[in-house]
């Protein structure tokens, strides 16, 4: 009788270290990005008085203080290496995870093995050749110079994603629209892709924050501030506005909004993305 | 509408060949099944006519054409999955008319053939809705439906039903029996179901591990079947078939448990006194009997299955038999396993098959 009075005590104590251990991390996470809005509406002199305090006047206009300076540009050029990269590797992992799904070919499982090698290439590696070949084919310093290896190496996960997906869609659809009169193609846009909606979402929005937050490539591969994307543009921000802290606090957490929403608003993709590569 | 024709078609997986050369030719309008149990190459040999595998030698002829090399699109024939294989994010409306949307008839066109179909097979007040919407019955429908539309040479039926529960299986083998015979288009049917086969056949095909054993009418194969598998696969429950040999007048056989039974016909001349036969009864062909009246014999009864009407005696020659034997009698009977009925099979229905190949004599 004692044991079975001392199990929900022991429940609730379970519950108790779980909580504590979620709300430490939760904290872990969450508070520098809160700490970095709070402090984006100070001056200089109101956050080194009071660090982890309120703002006592909302300094609204240190968000177009660090528009006006550049971060608009930045912002712009994100976006577009963005959205291209997102657009061109989901078109791509898409058609060749129906390939790999659905058609039958010589040396399937090697060129899926090789696709899915690209994984454990690290981009470091890659550097100084990519380098090399921007250099010699004047893609240096242009949008493609971070849309091309974002692509490339997004592709390999992106791919296996999508591929997994597919795999639980039955292929009697297929048998069904070649029955009704579909080719391939036909097939791939009119009835995989739209079943493909949800993982399509996935791994959209984990192929964009992966390259919106890109910091290597964009380092490497460009120069000039008209390309510079919002990693490497917060950088130089961050040295030009040493002295203005509240500024800079500001154009960093606009850094970081477009993305941030996106992540908010699709969470349950995201989420529902990843287990469902895991799964299948 | 057309003709089907399959010459001599086999099927080969690397070095194995799993269909081994079926020929067969279905009249215009008729309803052919192909029955057998799972694995026998049924579905395959439907999945080839449809150009969803390739065949490996043989010819498949539509309406007099070659169709070996020809894709899905191109011949002209519609199939009906056992999935049902419905489009998930289309509507009812868009599943049906799809097919006619790929071969590009006007919207209007479209709306009035699928309204059409959709009046036939009672689903007019569903045409908006998704398919997860809709019952296991009613996504049946819309997969008949969706071949129907088309007005295609043919119908080709993959176990349609095996996804239906028993009631609602029986209400659709009719609509699907009274919708062919309305539209007599040329249909091709698997099914591993025995009765719906019979039921629903104009012919039947029944086969095993990749060979057509026997095509004819059901009743012919009922009555006649060519060998023991045949036999045993239609009828239900199967026939008794049972080790015996021909007596020395040559006008009878003795079953291996005792027993002697009386043969109408005279015996083809390689079935000479003391051959060694397997005899065929099935268990509806046995009438119950007293004790001692002419050709009767016992039967040790070990186990009754009752299904209301009839019921299922199965029992042994003698309480030591090898041999298990089932007797339909009267529902209401009441009988003992262990105790013995009297039984006199029905001289007419006697079947004789070759105890090494299993053919019929």
């Amino acid at each position: 009788m004692a044991t079975a009075r001392s199990f929900p005590a022991l429940a609730v104590l379970n519950r108790v270290i779980l909580w504590a251990v979620f709300l430490t991390l939760a904290v872990i996470c969450v508070y520098p990005m809160i700490w970095l809005f709070l402090n984006a509406f100070k001056t200089t002199n109101d956050m080194f008085a009071a660090t982890w305090g309120l703002p006592k006047i909302w300094h609204w206009e240190n968000f177009s203080t660090a528009w006006n300076y550049g971060i608009s540009r930045y912002l712009l050029n994100s976006l577009v290496v963005t959205t291209a990269t997102v657009v061109v590797e989901l078109s791509l992992a898409t058609m060749a995870a129906y390939a790999l799904v659905v058609l039958n070919f010589r040396a399937k499982a090697a060129i899926y093995t090789l696709i899915l090698g690209g994984a454990i290439l690290p981009p470091e590696v890659s550097l100084i050749p990519l380098f090399r070949v921007m250099a010699e084919t004047g893609l240096y310093n242009t949008y493609f110079a971070l849309i091309l290896p974002n692509v490339a190496f997004g592709l390999p996960f992106t791919t296996f994603l999508i591929r997994a997906y597919m795999t639980g869609i039955p292929g009697e659809l297929r048998e069904a629209a070649l029955m009704d009169g579909a080719g391939e193609a036909r097939i791939f846009r009119e009835v995989y892709l739209p079943l493909c909606r949800p993982i399509l979402a996935s791994a959209g929005l984990i192929s964009a924050m992966r390259v919106w937050n890109e910091f290597i490539f964009a380092l490497t591969f460009v120069e000039s501030e008209s390309v510079k994307t919002v990693t490497i543009g917060v950088m130089s921000f961050a040295v030009a506005l040493r002295a203005d802290w509240g500024v800079l606090m500001a154009g960093l957490a606009l850094s970081i909004l477009p993305i941030l929403a996106t992540f908010l608003v699709m969470q349950r993709q995201f989420v529902g993305g990843l287990t469902s590569g895991a799964v299948k | 509408m057309a003709t089907l024709s399959l010459k001599d078609v086999r099927k080969s997986y690397g070095k194995t060949e799993v269909i081994h050369g079926v020929s067969i030719d279905v009249e215009d309008g008729e309803f052919v099944v192909i029955v057998g149990p799972s694995g026998c190459g049924k579905s395959t040999l439907l999945r080839m006519v449809a150009g969803l595998e390739a065949i490996s030698s043989g010819v498949i002829e539509i309406g007099g054409t070659v169709v070996n090399d020809l894709e899905p699109r191109a011949r002209d024939i519609a199939m009906v999955f056992q999935n049902y294989a419905l489009y998930p994010h289309m509507t009812v409306a868009d599943n049906m008319g799809y097919g006619l949307k790929i071969a590009g008839l006007p919207k209007a066109e479209r709306a009035e053939k699928v309204r059409r179909a959709a009046e036939m097979l009672d689903l007019l007040p569903y045409l908006d809705r998704k398919p997860r919407a809709l019952s296991g019955g009613q996504r049946q429908r819309v997969a008949m439906g969706r071949a129907l539309v088309r007005d295609p040479a043919a119908f080709l039926f993959d176990e349609p039903l095996s996804n239906l529960d028993a009631k609602l299986r029986v209400q659709m083998r009719l609509q699907i029996k009274e919708l062919q015979r309305t539209v007599g288009i040329t249909s091709l049917y698997v099914t591993h179901d025995q009765v719906e086969a019979m039921t629903l056949a104009d012919r039947l095909i029944v086969m095993n591990a990749g060979v057509a054993e026997q095509i004819d009418t059901p009743m012919a194969i009922y009555d006649r079947p060519a060998n023991t598998f045949v036999a045993g696969f239609i009828g239900s429950p199967a026939m008794n078939i049972l080790p015996a040999r021909i007596n020395a007048a040559g006008n009878g056989v003795i079953l291996d448990g005792g027993p002697e039974i009386g043969l109408p016909d005279r015996l083809p001349a390689s079935v000479g006194p003391g051959k060694t036969v397997l005899l065929g009864i099935r268990p509806e062909h046995f009438t119950l009997s007293r004790d001692g009246m002419a050709g009767s014999f016992p039967v040790v009864v070990h186990a009754v299955e009752t299904l209301g009407a009839d019921a299922y005696a199965h029992g042994r020659l003698t309480a030591v038999a090898p041999d298990s034997l089932v007797v339909r009698v009267p529902g209401h009977l009441d009988l003992h396993p262990g105790r013995p009925i009297h039984v006199v099979p029905n001289r007419d229905m006697l079947h004789l098959f070759e105890p090494e190949t299993g053919k019929r004599l």
